[in-house]
This record gives structure tokens, C-alpha cells and sequence, in this order.
């Protein structure tokens, strides 16, 4: 009972805390409770407590609202002091008005943020991260126990949460709260879940396309602007694989899964997806597990823009209907001059209404675009398709979006992998390209056979590689230094491709689970690289 | 807290007013600031007074406490001192300026007919204060008070007098607002005035005079137009500028309010400073009894001035002290070179060259004719040698920069586009990319692969730094006074050694003799480089920074800011160096003459003016005023090294084997007949790009072998 009343009735709760002198406990306080709230769907009432996980659109301008103050009674002359956090209005009693000559009235900021639900997020995250990611951590600690007692045997992990993917019924996401169009602000396209405005009123800094999850009271009175929640507590995701627990130790990454052999149950999914061609699924299992680590003023280190040409027709959409199984953001976007002309890549700011306007490439760290160029046919490219094409270049080869403040332009650092499909060469500028070439005996795929445990297995593995903290011993850093002199003296290899070499050998080191790199595995990475390169020639 | 006292605050303030005079710079003494300005307002030659709190301050230092933190407070009871001052500052008739005026001495007289002289009342009290004054009292910031952004305006700073940067976004129409409503009644005649303070009003209806509530004749109100006060009224909205964005975070927005003479003073898309009041915007109504909780703000304007968005900011972080300092440092040329782009290894002197580029050489006008200061380079160079990454710096951090590709730009956006508005159907000019770098830099990558058409329009940019255009019937002249840094790839994807200079180029001689200078960049072999190359990828892929052996670069902060300390110098070139500089071009030509070989090292008057303004970029990078002999000199250096990266190695070895075979004959040719001076030889030598090493290793060599001899005071060399 007492936790239903911190549902339906928070406020009385807050106020509690506030008259007695306890309201900066209040965070704390729904944070402990955090498993029993519900999500904001079509059911959430006015006035409740409710999640909501997404990620930060816009930030709107600062109002300033009465953390204190007080009413007095002009009949009687009682006083009564008054919190206006986490409430649009104040009841005032009967008899009572503000008193005018209060010099203990507190005006604070509230920060307004549009959120909006995590673009591109794939079906078996919603469906499972639906009921909440708070919901697995009592499944997963008990996991991660056991994994680390016999890390041989973990088939038992994540069982419970597949079970409860199954129960889950997948429409009941698919939930509306009618939001006017403005706040539908969703940079891609068939997104029918609900945005909302968000008053945050401590001064944390929320940066823009981070993922947050919120707990906090819904308004649904103001007619004009949709959902509204007066936010108690936010915080920042790392990740959203419902798979996981929302805060992962660097320490005991190793032990969670099985890195080999998600490595090598991986590696058979993607050479049968490759028709047979196990270097370009090599290839791609290490731009699956990439992202940019390092960032200084002119590079992005990390970044791993995957070519694969001659790729067959409608392989793209295999492809991608097999990322989106295994990632947990991810977006298909087919490069033909309808969508170059048409679609609006890049975000702007409207100062009519005061917005920023979305475009496509407003993505969180971590989302994986695929790019389809097998669909682009000749023909002319507008203004915008121009524009647009400069973005996607720009993004692949900065990891960073200009977005459009009309008056000058402000670039926001991104994290996307980019992986391009294409027939010949793409005409954007990948950082690694490789051709297919299947073998004459084709591969039979192995898709069917894998259980839907391996299957989390494996969104597990991708999500948990990024976590690996890597770095280069010294005694190898020697070897690597000479083998590039060398290189460079017999084929006049570049300072470039010393940096892909580097990149390179970082994830083959990390997709075995190691956080140094052995020789052997910077030999492969050269074998790698070699072989990739004999395609070209 | 103890309340102020305002009626001591008030006599302070007249005291102010009429007392307070700052010298003259002249004889002439004492000039009473405020009480000229009295005059002015008395007179209604003036309407906006302004009230510099560096005056109240040097006058009371607390009165200044007081009016930052209560402004609009302030603001009323300088007005109500003002407006008793006034009469005593009338010195003679005042002609009616508005109908206004007429309005208002005609109530003033007809009042005195009324009631003749037994009234003591002063007139003014009945009418409301706001109705009849006519001047506005607005306050200036002191002068070293910091110019906040957007997002620093916080709460606690409700009411009081704040700076305010940031770019305008949307201006609103200047509109009349009401601020003294006057109604007659249709009953009894009397007039009735409703001072107006919030954005709504309720009309007035039933009439209050004594005569109309005596007689119950339910007089009605009517609103007298001509009769009400107005004043100009424009919402501003002003957003951060992005230097003052933290990363991750979308420039925040704040309303500005301005009334009377601050309106129209700015239009969207100026840099401007605001000194106003912070305040909650007052809801009304039934919204204010609804929604007390939450208030917008807005910045009550005082003072809005335009700034250029380069020299305004202030910053604490590099003071004068510090840049000047920087240069006297002996090695402030390198170190500045190298931290430009600190990650990118290698490639000092293009580097070098760069960082002129940024600051930039000296525009001369002479006789009306137009000679740029500004300096062009082109790189060129193989695929994957860091071409873009420098492009991507230098965009970063000169303080105006567009960056385009060659390919993505048509001469059309590069220049400037003529839109057709869809809705008016009126023809509006777009800037391209050279126009909106304007005084800045242009960077265009992948400039092999522009149209040779659309290359031709920068044609015109690059030597006259303007744009001209003729079509849909607009003709006119922009400005684009930028710096171009192009990059491009050779004509075969690589550089081809079997080819000429000129083949592996390909681009025509018009448009490679408008650049200063010429890059070309190879990837050659060679091990000690290599393996410090391996190093350097290694470390930066292990920690992020380039490896902490070499100095720590200067911030990009820093750089921008010395690199705008250098914009404001003029050096000039002496009178001595004039002929020096003559010698070293002529030099130049013969050589060029004998070394038919290649086109592309073309040298024409263009190459004069280039060194020129080589010397004085680097005569502003020293921040002096003066050309000096060791500019022109590292100026010489600069395009022999530019020159001498377009030959492959074959073609130089062919052409003397040895540097110092090289010196020797260079040395031979200076020799007039036997003999030539060491100084000269010396600086002719360094100039083409030698080290003072290979230089006295020459003289060793060659006086061993009895060819020439070097005198004792080493003024002298004497071919035997």
C-alpha cells in the first residue's frame, strides 16, 4: 500500500519531506523505489509518478520558479511556507495570499529539456526494455554471480530475461499519449511512442543526445505542449541493453560472457550472412564492436567506417535485419536521390517557434547507421542533397555534425559507426573498404540455428566490449614501431595507415576479450589488413 | 537587512546631477556632465540621459551598490530628480516639438486658469509623472564589469543591472506601447489618466471625477488617443554566440525588451552587448492566478551596442602582458608554428606557413590601387598525408572560416547565389562561401576536382577580394576579403616521379602564380623519420596527446587570441629594405630565367608581392612595427622551401649532387669579379633553404681545396 501511494500520490510525499526540512532527500528517496514505478504510457494519470528513458532533443530557455516562499493569512496572520518544486500551481487555502514583503522568497532555474524516445532503438531492446532496464538488475546480478563461479558454463544466463521478452506483449508498447506535432521530434521516421517536455530543477548539466532516464511527476493539464514531467531524478545511461545492468564495472567485463566463443558463434552468423567471405565478416564484427575512444582537437580515434562493395542486391537489407537483432540502436537508411533530396540530415534551429528541428543525423553515441547504396541510381542532386551528402561525409570523416544555428553552424561531436553498402566504391570516403568476394562453395547460413539464448549472448558481448579498457604494452610498442618502418620502406605505407593498423588491431585485441594486444593478434590485424588490400589492387 | 532611505538616496542623486563634472582634457576645466545634459533634456533636444555608473561610482561607491541591485528601482527616483531639476534648467522658451507637447501645456495652462493662483498644488502631481515627462534615464554598466552569456544570467541576479553578449535572432516590429491611458468622460468632461505597467490592461469605464460619483450620472469613459502616452516597443531575442557554448549543450536563448530610444538598434544576426535589467515577465489575469509558479524572464534593455564579433571578448586568460612576452620568447615562431594542429606530425614549415597564413599580411592601397595582404596557399600532396586534418585545424581555429570541398561546391555556392523569394517573389542576394568567410578563411579542400568554370570565379576573389555579379538583374560588388588555403591531390591520385612538376599538377599557371605559396607534400621514405612517425602514432593512440617529449602546445584559445594581437599590427616596410628586398627578386628572376626546366615556378610580379607579404605577416608575428632583413629572409626561405618540395628528389639530385656543390656555385655566381662579401653570401645562402651547417661545411671544404679564401674578420670570401 505504501508504495501505491508513492505512485498515485508523490506529491504528499514531497511535501512531507518538504515540511520537514528533508526535500533534498526526495531524489533519494523515489530512487530506492525505482523498480515500482511504471513507464509513461497511455494509462499514466495526472499528478503520478512515473519513468521515462530517452534522449535529450532540445534544451528550451530557462524559466525561474519559487522554491520557497510564503503565505499569510490576513484575517488570522498565520504564515505558511510553500515549496513550487514539482508542481505547475499551488493551492492556496482559503484566506491565505502571498505575502508581499517576504524577503525569505526563493527564486530558482528550471531547465526545460525536449525528450524524446531513443531513436532507432531496435525491436528486441523496446520489447524487452519496455518493462524497464531497472527490472533486470536483480536478474542480472544474480547472473553475474554465477558467471563468475563457472565462467564455462554460463548457458544460463539471461534465460529469465528471454522468458519475460516472450511475455512481454509488444503492442502494449506501442502506446500514444497524443503529443501535437511540434514535439513528434523524432529525427527518424516511424517512431509512435510519446516525447515529452522535461523541467529539471537541479543544476546538473544534461548534455544534448545523451540517454537519460527520468523519474518524476506527470502533468498532463498543459493542453498546448503534451506530456510534461516535473523531474526528481535523472540519470545518464551508458548504454540501454535491457540485457544489462544500467552500470557496468570495467573490472569484471571479462567474466560477465564468454568472449571467444560469442567471438566465434558471431564471426559463423556473419561469414553465412557474407555469403562465405570470412574476412569481410571479420571486418564487420570488429566495426560492430567500434566506437570512437579518443577524441583530440582535429581527430576521432576509433571511429571503424566500414565499405563493403559488391555487395549483392538486397543484401543491405539482410544485413541490417540481422544488426538490428544484435545492437541496440540501429537505423536503415537507404542512400537513393529521393531520400538525399528529400529527408533533412541535418538539424536547425527555427527561432519562430524557438526549436531545434531535428534531422536525421541527431543520433546518441553508439547508434549504427547502415547505409544502403545500392539503391542510388543517376540523376541530379538539389541543394539539399548536396548539403546532405557534405554531412555524411563530414560525419564519417570527423564524427561530427555541423547542426545549423542559421546565424553559424555548431558541430556536435557523434559516435556513429557508419557502415556502407554499396556496389563499387562508396562515394563516401570510408575509413576501411573491402569488396566481397565469396568463396566459389557457398556457406550455409547458420542464422536458424541459433537459440534465442545465444542471441543474448551475443547483444550482450557487443554491448560489454566497449567497456574493455584497452591499452598498449610497452614491449609490443616497440614491435609495432619497427614493423611500420618496415612497412613503409618496402610499400610506402602512410602515417594513415599506421592509424587504421592501430585502430585495427585494438579491436581484434578486444573482441577476444583482452585488454593488451599479443602479437598474435597484431599479426592478424596485418593479415587483416593485407588481405584487404590484395582485393583492392 | 536595514531599508534604505530613499529620501537620502534621493538628495545623493540630485546632488549627483547637478555637482558632478569630470576634468576636461583641455583648459578649459571643469565640465559638468549631467547638468549639460539637464539643460538639453529641459529643452527637448534630447530625450535618452545616460547614466554612467563609472561617474556614480568615482562620485558614491555605494549609491552604485544600490542601483545594480535594485535598478528598476532607481530608475524611477532618478526620474523623479530629473523631473524636479528640469524647471531650474530652462532657460528659455521651448517650441512644441509633437502633439504631444501641445497636449500637454495646453492641460498645464488650462489647470492654472481653473484654479487660479490660490492652487499651491503643483500640477504634476495630478497628472501621472510618466505622462508628462519626456525623457527616459537609462544606466550604463561600469566599464570593467564582465560581459556575461546567456546561460550565466541566473537567478539570484533578478532585478538587477547585468551585461548580456550574444547574437540577435528575431527582432520584432518597434510598435507603440501604452504607457499613460487618458479618457474623457462623455458625462462631465473631465479627464481621467491610468498609468500602464504590465503588457494587458483593463480599461477604465466608470468616470471617478468628483462630479460625475457626486451626481451619480454613471459617466462613461472614452479613450482619448491623441491624448495617451506611447512609446516604442520592439522584443528583441538574443541567443549565445558559439564560443560561449560548452560542449554537448544547444546556445541558449533570452528575450530582451526594449522601449523608447534602445529600439531598432539592432537587427538579427548582430553580435551585440546588452546592459539591462533581469526580471520574471508578469503574467496576467487569470494566467497569474493560475501559474504563479513558473516565469519566463526577460532582460529589460538599458543599453544595446553592436560588436564586432572578433575583438570584442576580454579575456582574462592571455592579457597584453603575457603576448608580448610570448614573443620576446627566442623560439615563440616555432612553438607557435607547432601547435598548430599538435596531433599532426611533422611538416613545420608548412606549418610555418599556415601560421602566416592565419595572421596574415599587410593590405596596402596605394593610389587607390587595391594590393591584398592577404596570403593564399595550396597543398598538394598524396592521398592520406594529413592534408585535411591541417584544412580542419586551421577551419577550427582562424576566428571567421568556411570550409568547403571542390566538389561539393559548385562557383555558384562558393561566390554568391541570386533566391528567388517563393512567396514575394523577390530577388535576394545569398553569400556563398567566399562571402561568408569575408575577412576570414577559406578553406576548399579537394580543389583538383572542382570544375575548371566554377574555379574560374575565384579568379576575381583571389587577386581583387571581391565578387562581382551580374544576373536576374542585380548587379553588384561584394566583398570577400579572405585568405584562401586549398588542397589538393596530384593529377594521377599520387604523385607520379617519372612525370614533370607541371604534369603532375595540372592546374593552370592563371590560377597556381595567385597563390603565395605552393605545398607540395610528399610521402617519402626514410627510416629516422619513420620510426619517430611510429612513435608518434603509437603514443597518440595510447594516450590521446601527442608525446610529452615535445613542449606542450599553446590552447587554441591562446593562439586565436595572439593570432588576433598580431591582426591589429600595420608593420611597415623601411626604406633600407626596399632595395634588399628589389636584390632578392631580381635574383629570384635569373634564376627562374636559367631554370627553364619548369613552369610552375613561375616567377612574376605576383612573387614580389608575395614575399612582401610573407615579410610583413611575419613582421606582425613578432609583433613589431618594422619590417626587419631576417623577415624578408624567412620570408625567402619560406617559398625556396615551397619551391624546392615541388621537385622530386631525382630532378634536385640531377641538378648539383651535392648541397654543398649547390652553395659553391651559388657562391660562384655572386662573385664579383673575385670577391664577395660573407654576410651577403651567408643570408643568400639560408635564404634558398640551406642551414648555416651546410654553409660553413662549404667554406671548410672549399677553402681546403684552395678555391676561394675567407678573411680573418670573415667579412670577405676571395675566389683564388
Amino acid at each position: 500500500m505504501a508504495a501505491d501511494a508513492c505512485i498515485t500520490q508523490p506529491l504528499s510525499i514531497i511535501e512531507e519531506h518538504f515540511s520537514s526540512g528533508r526535500i533534498n532527500e526526495v531524489p533519494q528517496y523515489f530512487e530506492s523505489r525505482k523498480t515500482s514505478i511504471p513507464l509513461l504510457t497511455d494509462g499514466a494519470v495526472n499528478g503520478q509518478l512515473v519513468r521515462y528513458r530517452g534522449m535529450v532533443q532540445d534544451q528550451l530557455d530557462t524559466e525561474l520558479y519559487l522554491k520557497q516562499f510564503k503565505i499569510i493569512n490576513k484575517d488570522t496572520g498565520d504564515e505558511l511556507v510553500l515549496s513550487g518544486m514539482y508542481k505547475d500551481n499551488v493551492e492556496i487555502p482559503e484566506g491565505y495570499c502571498l505575502d508581499d514583503d517576504d524577503t525569505s522568497v526563493l527564486h530558482e532555474e528550471v531547465h526545460s529539456y525536449v525528450i524524446i524516445p531513443v531513436p532507432g532503438e531496435t525491436k528486441w531492446t523496446q520489447s524487452i526494455g519496455g518493462c524497464g532496464q531497472g527490472d533486470m538488475v536483480p536478474t542480472l546480478s544474480s547472473n553475474m554471480k554465477r558467471s563468475l563461479d563457472c565462467t564455462g558454463t554460463d548457458d544460463e544466463l539471461t534465460t529469465q530475461s528471454t522468458k519475460r521478452r516472450r511475455s512481454t506483449d509488444p503492442v502494449a508498447n506501442g502506446n500514444s499519449i497524443a503529443a501535437p506535432p511540434i514535439l513528434l521530434n523524432n529525427p527518424l521516421p516511424g517512431e509512435t511512442r510519446p516525447s515529452c517536455i522535461i523541467k529539471v530543477y537541479d543544476n546538473e548539466e544534461i548534455l544534448i543526445n545523451s540517454i537519460i532516464e527520468f523519474i518524476g511527476i506527470l502533468s498532463t493539464g498543459n493542453d498546448d505542449s503534451g506530456p510534461l514531467l516535473y523531474c526528481i531524478k535523472a540519470t545518464p545511461l551508458t548504454h540501454t541493453n535491457p540485457l544489462l545492468p544500467p552500470t557496468i564495472n570495467h573490472q569484471n567485463i571479462i567474466n560477465i560472457i564468454n568472449f571467444k566463443e560469442c567471438r566465434d558463434s558471431l564471426l559463423d552468423i556473419l561469414t553465412g550472412l557474407c555469403l562465405g567471405d570470412t574476412t569481410a565478416a571479420e571486418y564487420l564484427l570488429l566495426h560492430l564492436i567500434s566506437y570512437v575512444n579518443i577524441r583530440t582537437e582535429v581527430l576521432a580515434l576509433g571511429k571503424f567506417c566500414l565499405n563493403i562493395s559488391k555487395c549483392p542486391k538486397d543484401f543491405a537489407k539482410k544485413l541490417f535485419g540481422i544488426i538490428e537483432q544484435l545492437v541496440t540502436k540501429a537505423h536503415y537508411l537507404p542512400l537513393d536521390l529521393f531520400n538525399l533530396n528529400s529527408l533533412k540530415f541535418v538539424p536547425s534551429k527555427d527561432y519562430t517557434d524557438n526549436r531545434l528541428h531535428t534531422g536525421l543525423l541527431q543520433l546518441s553515441n553508439g547508434t549504427h547507421l547502415i547505409i544502403d547504396e545500392l539503391c542510388m541510381e543517376q540523376g541530379q542532386l538539389n541543394e539539399l542533397g548536396v548539403a546532405n551528402m557534405m554531412s555524411l561525409g563530414t560525419l564519417v570523416q570527423w564524427q561530427h555534425v555541423n547542426y545549423d544555428f542559421k546565424y553559424h553552424t555548431q558541430s556536435f561531436n557523434t559516435d556513429i559507426p557508419v557502415l556502407i553498402l554499396s556496389e563499387g566504391r562508396s562515394i563516401i570516403k570510408a575509413d576501411y573498404h573491402i569488396p566481397l568476394v565469396p568463396p566459389p562453395v557457398s556457406v550455409p547460413s547458420v542464422i536458424n540455428e541459433v537459440s534465442p539464448d545465444a542471441w543474448d549472448k551475443l547483444r550482450v558481448y557487443l554491448t560489454v566490449s566497449r567497456y574493455i579498457n584497452y591499452s598498449l604494452q610497452s614491449d609490443i610498442q616497440k614491435r609495432l614501431e619497427d614493423d611500420f618502418v618496415s612497412m613503409r620502406r618496402s610499400d610506402g605505407a602512410t602515417g594513415e595507415v599506421f592509424h587504421s593498423l592501430l585502430s585495427l588491431a585494438r579491436y581484434v585485441a578486444i573482441s577476444n576479450g583482452n585488454t593488451s594486444l599479443s602479437i598474435e593478434e597484431w599479426e592478424q590485424a596485418k593479415r587483416l589488413y593485407h588481405w584487404k588490400e590484395t582485393r583492392l589492387q | 537587512m536595514p531599508l534604505t532611505d530613499y529620501t537620502q538616496e534621493k538628495e545623493k542623486i540630485l546632488k549627483f546631477l547637478t555637482e558632478y563634472y569630470s576634468d576636461n582634457d583641455g583648459d578649459e576645466g571643469k565640465i559638468y556632465v549631467y547638468a549639460e545634459q539637464l539643460t538639453n533634456l529641459a529643452h527637448r533636444e534630447q530625450v535618452e540621459i545616460v547614466i554612467d555608473l563609472d561617474d556614480v561610482e568615482e562620485f558614491d561607491a555605494e549609491l552604485t551598490a544600490n542601483i545594480i541591485g535594485n535598478t528598476r528601482r532607481y530608475t524611477q527616483i532618478f526620474s523623479e530628480c530629473i523631473a524636479d531639476l528640469l524647471p531650474q534648467y530652462k532657460q528659455r522658451e521651448v517650441t512644441a516639438k509633437d502633439s504631444l507637447d501641445v497636449y500637454i501645456e495646453h492641460r498645464l495652462i488650462l489647470r492654472q486658469q481653473h484654479h487660479g493662483d490660490q492652487q499651491t498644488r503643483d500640477p504634476r502631481n495630478i497628472y501621472p509623472p510618466d505622462l508628462i515627462r519626456r525623457f527616459e534615464v537609462v544606466f550604463k554598466n561600469k566599464s570593467r564589469e564582465r560581459h556575461l552569456s546567456v546561460r550565466e544570467v541566473k537567478a539570484e541576479l533578478i532585478g538587477k543591472l547585468v551585461n548580456v553578449r550574444g547574437i540577435v535572432t528575431r527582432t520584432t516590429e518597434v510598435k507603440p506601447v501604452m504607457v499613460v491611458a487618458t479618457y474623457t468622460c462623455d458625462q462631465c468632461g473631465a479627464e481621467s489618466y491610468q498609468p500602464i505597467s504590465s503588457p494587458n490592461f483593463l480599461p477604465l469605464v466608470m468616470c471617478p471625477s468628483d462630479e460625475c460619483v457626486r451626481n451619480r450620472s454613471g459617466g462613461r469613459l472614452y479613450l482619448q488617443t491623441r491624448g495617451s502616452r506611447f512609446m516604442k516597443y520592439q522584443e528583441i531575442k538574443i541567443q549565445e554566440c558559439n564560443d560561449q557554448v560548452p560542449v554537448g549543450n544547444i546556445p541558449r536563448s533570452m528575450t530582451v525588451i526594449a522601449r523608447g530610444e534602445v529600439t531598432r538598434l539592432a537587427s538579427p544576426g548582430d553580435h551585440v552587448m546588452i546592459t539591462g535589467v533581469y526580471l520574471p515577465m508578469m503574467k496576467s489575469g487569470f494566467k497569474q492566478l493560475t501559474s504563479g509558479l513558473l516565469s519566463e524572464t526577460f532582460l529589460e534593455a538599458h543599453r544595446i551596442s553592436k560588436v564586432k564579433k572578433i575583438d570584442e571578448e576580454e579575456e582574462e586568460e592571455l592579457s597584453d602582458d603575457e603576448i608580448s612576452q610570448l614573443a620576446q620568447e627566442d623560439d615563440f615562431y616555432e612553438k607557435l608554428s607547432s601547435s598548430l594542429a599538435p596531433e599532426i606530425y611533422g611538416h613545420e614549415d608548412i606549418k610555418k606557413a599556415l601560421l602566416l597564413l592565419l595572421v596574415g599580411g599587410v593590405d596596402c592601397t596605394p593610389h587607390g590601387m587595391k594590393i591584398r595582404g592577404n596570403i593564399h596557399i595550396c597543398l598538394m600532396g598524396d592521398p592520406g598525408v594529413a592534408k585535411s586534418q591541417l584544412l580542419g585545424y586551421i577551419d577550427r581555429i582562424a576566428p571567421r572560416s568556411q570550409y568547403t570541398t571542390g566538389r561539393g561546391s559548385s562557383g555558384v555556392g562558393l561566390t554568391a547565389a541570386v533566391m528567388k523569394d517563393p512567396i514575394t517573389g523577390e530577388m535576394t542576394l545569398e553569400g556563398g562561401a567566399l562571402v561568408l568567410a569575408d575577412e576570414g578563411v577559406c578553406c576548399i579542400d579537394e580543389f583538383d576536382k572542382m570544375l575548371d568554370i566554377d574555379r574560374t570565379a575565384i579568379h576575381e576573389v583571389m587577386e581583387q577580394q571581391t565578387i562581382s555579379i551580374a544576373k536576374a538583374g542585380i548587379m553588384t560588388t561584394l566583398n570577400a576579403r579572405v585568405s584562401i588555403l586549398a588542397a589538393a591531390n596530384p593529377a594521377y591520385g599520387r604523385y607520379n616521379i617519372k612525370k614533370s612538376a607541371e604534369a603532375n599538377i595540372q592546374l593552370p599557371a592563371a590560377l597556381l602564380s595567385r597563390f603565395d605559396l605552393l605545398w607540395l607534400i610528399r610521402d617519402k621514405c626514410d627510416s629516422e623519420n619513420d620510426l619517430r612517425l611510429a612513435q608518434h602514432v603509437t603514443y597518440v593512440h595510447q594516450h590521446s596527446t601527442q608525446p610529452p617529449s615535445q613542449f606542450i602546445p599553446l590552447s587554441t584559445k591562446k593562439m586565436t587570441r595572439y593570432i588576433a594581437a598580431c591582426k591589429m599590427k600595420q608593420p611597415v616596410i623601411p626604406e633600407g629594405l626596399t632595395e634588399y628586398i628589389v636584390g632578392c627578386y631580381v635574383d629570384m628572376r635569373r634564376e627562374a630565367k636559367n631554370n627553364k626546366g619548369n613552369q610552375t615556378t613561375f616567377t612574376s610580379a605576383r612573387t614580389l608581392l608575395a614575399l612582401l607579404r610573407l615579410s610583413t605577416a611575419l613582421a606582425r608575428l613578432r609583433l613589431a612595427e618594422v619590417v626587419e632583413k631576417d623577415d624578408v629572409n624567412e620570408a625567402m626561405r619560406l617559398m625556396e622551401m615551397s619551391k624546392q618540395s615541388l621537385f622530386s628528389e631525382e630532378e634536385f639530385s640531377g641538378k648539383s649532387s651535392r648541397p654543398i656543390d649547390a652553395i659553391y656555385s651559388i657562391v660562384r655566381e655572386m662573385a664579383d669579379p673575385d670577391t664577395v662579401r660573407f654576410d651577403e653570401a651567408r643570408q643568400h645562402i639560408l635564404a634558398r633553404g640551406y642551414t648555416p651547417d651546410q654553409f660553413e661545411e662549404c667554406l671548410q671544404e672549399y677553402e681546403r681545396l684552395n678555391v676561394w679564401q675567407v678573411n680573418h674578420s670573415r667579412t670577405r670570401i676571395t675566389f683564388v
